[in-house]
């Protein structure tokens, strides 16, 4: 019987892999990706991009409010600014594709490091308002800033290429999203194994005492939102290439709401939590979806969506009730039954 | 991982080709798919619910005659909740899922706006017969047709009524629009028509979609003078417009576009409500003089329940009007029902008419918009209806 | 000069429905450090309930006001027995979550009953108003002054005189001390979150008379959040006061700046106030030890 997985070494305990049965789980994972879009129709392969953009955007919003505590609803601000930057860069500059999307990640890093600065001086649901308000006001912004952003028309981008190959189609598209999305995982798991994913969760457990530490507080709330920003950007810029077609209106507060919902019915502070969060209500939205047109389609039923607010809304709330781990949380105590059966963990 | 990408472009591909291959998508020996996505949901449901009642009261109706040369037809509606990303996704799965012929349903502006690209791609042949943006059809798509005026036409028509048949030509105008797609469009006929009579544009106020308070607005107004002003708010942004101006006691005309044809506004104003012009191509639901409208109001009775009727407003009318065309070029392509033969056929149109629903609609070789004429509506509170108060005016 | 005046005078017409608003934000955070994200949709939920009572029973405007005022009250102490009570122990974050959530489940079930196309809210005092001079004001306007009035003092006289206020106080201190000091700390949370949803559901009642109903009513409260931050999130009258003044700012960017202003004006002043104050104008400062 194993007894544990036991680190011996320093290295060994902040390595990605724990354990080889983890790095074949994580392979078998890849290969099945990759093989995904063959099998999948173009439609359930789009819904898988949406869900990997998504994802995408949710684990950088993780670092933040998971690893490093600070709650924002400025994510939908970041992915608008990620996403026009890159549709303009594409539309009314003709760059591309390889340069708008970390363009539109760059930009809302800035905009990152803006909304950054309030953080150090205010916390907890303070700062929760004033992301908010952040979102409000972006919206304002390109609403007004016709001569750059085109208003209220929005913009089309162009179709998503790259090194002269297309990628109109989903299952083209879905190389590039997944291929992102990988290093965005891997991005987020080397930070939070090195010196400033620690200092990341030193600021989350108490930032005075962080701080007495010798942590650099400022610096490293900063820097959290800039690399949240940063995610959330790519996530835009992705988003304006697979919709190709950007106005303000892809970019409510309700996905600010959406985001933190996803990383708390998938486990705060666990990038799988992320991933799986964003699969678990954007997957329960879709399977409602066909629930609801297998019963007679969005016509015979008009109070449909409303029914999926309404259970979208009560699962964030029963999770909240009796599984605030999250699913990530679920997994881990199922996880430790298996592995001590017949003994209790 | 190049050579997995192209074995999966080829796999892809091989799907693609492998389909239309063997027929037409969406029509089979005995059925016809059409796709429609609304607004169902949030507030511009109100537009949505009535524009896809009617596409019911369409299929209803068609098939009770026996379908088209012996088709069936089917519409499957998905709803957007008047978010254009959605809208794409929507329309994706009705390509993909329930392999639509054709798509008689396109949402507000900005969802069209999204959804282009992919019917492009495809050739999907198109009627938008709900919200008209000049960006719809400038450039024409070879599958999409637009069928009545921009927002911009029908507001620079109802000025010409304004100015030539009220005289209201030495009047302080003033606008207030929106700040989105809809309220630029607004705007832009707006100054068309200030330019055109030289008329005195006194104050252009700018607000957010969904606001809920216009005091300040409309104490600017009256700080102005404005006697004219011209709205361009959806429902309640316009219904509160002339509360607060009759609040203020102002002395207005008010003109808007057709989306303040819709009996909701008039109930939100209450008594300030009576009295307002709105431009508009289809006459109202209460126009039962026109022949177009008691027919479809006959059939709607038959087809839809009490409740489903009391949502009927405007977009109804267009709605139908648009499947109307829609089925008249699926009928003239016969037996053999090909997209290609439903677009040639709908750009043929010359002069179709609906029975007074719209005026003579006309497409043409790459022309893929029919500005059909417009005509001023007059608000009567008292009894929630709409009386004609204009010819047909032929748009510019 | 006449143009300030009415700019000022209608600004605080609006602004004190944000104040209401904010004063329901505030009493919920005072007491249990929560942040009912729910507020502006429990409003919502109220006036469509007044909507039915209206349209079934013709009620005087007092009668409905009244029966609504009931209402809500049990509206607030389901909304914590059901939502809030079992989420006690859990941090602060979670807790804004579940109202989130509830939030949602809200705006979902007025659409389900009550449809989503916009209505009148069928009320005896209607259209009818006052006018002082040049400025008019509807009767609904003028009571949501005076109810702002009388919740403002009536708040301070419970807080400062009646024995749970002072429990509710105590409360808001510090938790654990009052609950070994025999407050039933259970029932002050239910008190607030009671008195938040009758302060909701009263200007729920006057905000439909006056602008009617929609399912988008809840974004007023989203649009009184800068109030209940400028003020500070657990200062009750701060919440009030801001309410007012965010309400006049918002008229006057509109009325001399223009462009939409009004909509985001609020929330650009709490950016700059907050990093001068960060507990607001009149919000306590938390003092952290480690």
């Amino acid at each position: 019987m194993r007894t544990g997985v036991i680190q011996e070494s320093y290295g060994e305990l902040i390595s990605l892999f724990r354990n080889p049965t983890q790095t074949y789980w994580t392979w078998a994972l890849v290969i099945m990706s990759l093989a995904a879009p063959v099998v999948l129709t173009g439609h359930v392969t789009s819904l898988i991009n949406g869900m990997m953009i998504a994802a995408i955007g949710v684990i950088g919003l993780n670092l933040l409010t998971g690893t490093t505590g600070l709650i924002s609803f400025g994510q939908a601000g970041f992915l608008a600014v990620g996403g026009y930057t890159a549709a303009i860069l594409s539309a009314d500059y003709s760059m591309p594709l390889w340069l708008c999307v970390p363009a539109g990640g760059l930009m809302a890093a800035a905009f990152g490091l803006l909304v950054g600065i309030p953080s150090l001086r205010l916390k907890g649901l303070y700062l929760a308002i004033t992301t908010l308000a952040f979102t409000i006001i972006i919206t304002h912004l390109i609403l007004s800033a016709e001569s750059i952003t085109h208003g209220s028309s929005g913009i089309s981008t162009a179709k998503p290429a790259i090194f002269g190959m297309e990628l109109a189609t989903d299952k083209s598209f879905y190389y590039l999203v997944l291929a992102v999305l990988v290093l965005a995982i891997l991005g987020s798991a080397n930070i939070k194994r090195s010196r400033v994913g620690r200092a990341f969760l030193a600021i989350r457990e108490q930032d005075i005492a962080a701080r007495a530490m010798g942590v650099p507080v400022a610096r490293y709330k900063l820097y959290a939102f800039v690399v949240s920003s940063f995610y959330a950007g790519i996530a835009g810029a992705l988003m304006a290439y697979q919709i190709r077609f950007v106005n303000v209106d892809s970019f409510s507060l309700v996905i600010s709401i959406e985001a933190v919902s996803m990383i708390i019915v998938g486990g705060l502070g666990s990038t799988a939590g992320a991933v799986i969060g964003v699969v678990f209500v954007l997957g329960l939205a879709e399977i409602l979806n066909y629930v609801f047109s297998s019963m007679g389609g969005a016509m015979g039923s008009i109070s449909a969506l409303e029914l999926k607010g309404f259970i979208y809304g009560l699962t964030i709330v029963l999770f909240l009730r009796f599984e605030p781990d999250g699913l990530m949380g679920i997994y881990r105590e199922y996880k430790n039954r298996w592995v001590n059966w017949p003994f209790r963990y | 991982m190049n050579w997995f990408l192209k074995g999966a472009l080829s796999a892809a591909l091989l799907t693609v080709g492998s389909v239309s291959a063997t027929a037409e998508p969406g029509v089979t020996d005995d059925m016809i798919v059409l796709g429609a996505v609304d607004p169902l949901t949030g507030p511009p449901s109100l537009l949505g619910k009535a524009h896809s009642l009617s596409l019911k009261v369409w299929q209803e109706d068609v098939n009770a005659r026996g379908g088209i040369n012996g088709r069936k037809v089917k519409i499957v509606f998905e709803d957007d909740g008047y978010v254009p990303s959605r809208s794409l996704q929507s329309l994706k799965k009705m390509v993909d899922v329930d392999d639509i012929f054709g798509l008689i349903g396109t949402s507000g502006s900005s969802q069209l706006a999204a959804m282009m690209p992919l019917i492009d791609e495809i050739g999907l042949p198109s009627i938008n017969s709900m919200a008209v943006n000049s960006r719809h059809f400038n450039p024409p798509l070879n599958s999409l047709f637009v069928v009545g005026p921009t927002y911009c036409q029908e507001i620079a028509a109802g000025m010409t009524y304004l100015v030539e048949e009220l005289g209201l030509k030495d009047e302080k105008y003033a606008i207030a629009f929106q700040d989105d797609e809809f309220g630029d469009d607004v705007r832009c006929g707006y100054l068309q028509g200030v330019e055109k009579y030289g008329l005195n544009n006194v104050l252009e106020l700018e607000f957010k979609r969904g606001q809920k308070d216009f005091s300040a607005e409309m104490l600017k107004a009256r700080a102005a003078g404005v006697t004219v002003l011209i709205s361009g708010g959806v429902v309640a942004e316009h219904s509160t417009l002339l509360k607060e101006a009759a609040k203020n006691r102002m002395k207005i005309t008010f003109l808007g576009a057709h989306s303040a044809h819709l009996t909701p506004v008039q109930a939100l104003a209450g008594s300030a409500g009576d009295g307002f012009y709105a431009a508009d191509y289809v006459p109202a639901l209460n126009s039962l003089e026109v022949t177009g409208v008691a027919k479809f109001m006959e059939l709607a009775n038959t087809y839809l329940s009490e409740s489903e009727v009391k949502s009927l407003n405007r977009y109804a009318l267009s709605g139908f009007a648009g499947a109307s065309m829609f089925e008249h070029a699926m009928t003239q392509c016969g037996e053999d029902l090909t997209r290609t033969c439903v677009i040639e056929k709908l750009q043929n149109l010359n002069g179709f008419e609906t029975d007074g629903l719209l005026g003579p609609v006309t497409f043409g070789e790459g022309v893929r918009h029919a500005p059909t004429a417009v005509m001023v509506l007059q608000s009567n509170a008292k009894d929630s209806t709409f009386s004609i108060v204009s010819e047909r005016m032929e748009v510019d | 000069m006449d143009y300030f005046i009415l700019l000022t005078v209608s600004g605080i017409s609006i602004g004190v429905i944000y104040g209401l608003i904010g004063m329901g934000y505030a009493l919920i955070f005072k007491a249990t450090s929560v942040v009912n994200f729910a507020q502006g949709e429990v409003m919502m939920l109220i006036s469509y309930m007044a909507f039915s009572i209206a349209s079934s029973w013709s009620l005087p405007f007092w009668s409905l006001l009244g029966v609504c005022v009931v209402l809500s009250g049990v509206v607030g102490l389901l909304i914590e027995r059901i939502f809030i009570r079992p989420m006690l122990g859990q941090d602060v974050f979670s807790t804004v979550m579940v109202t989130i959530g509830m939030a949602v489940m809200i705006r979902a079930v007025v659409v389900l009953i009550w449809g989503a196309d916009p209505m009148v809210l069928p009320t005896d005092i209607g259209d009818s108003g006052v006018e002082f001079g040049m400025v008019f004001l509807y009767t609904a306007q003028i009571y949501a002054i005076g109810f702002l009035a009388v919740c403002v003092f009536g708040m301070w006289a419970f807080l400062r005189f009646s024995r749970m206020g002072v429990a509710m106080r105590a409360t808001a201190a510090r938790e654990t001390t009052a609950l070994l000091m025999g407050i039933n700390v259970t029932r002050v949370y239910a008190l607030a979150w009671a008195i938040a949803a009758v302060i909701a559901g009263v200007s729920g009642v006057l905000l439909g008379t006056i602008y009617g109903l929609g399912p988008d009513m809840w974004t007023q409260g989203l649009r009184a959040f800068p109030a209940v931050i400028l003020g500070g999130l657990d200062s009750v009258f701060g919440a009030a006061i801001s309410g007012i003044l965010i309400g006049v700012l918002e008229n006057l960017s509109e009325g001399y700046i223009g462009h939409g202003l009004k909509e985001i004006s609020g929330f650009l002043v709490i950016l700059v106030v907050l990093m001068i104050r960060p507990y607001g104008l009149f919000g306590t400062p938390e003092i952290e030890r480690v």
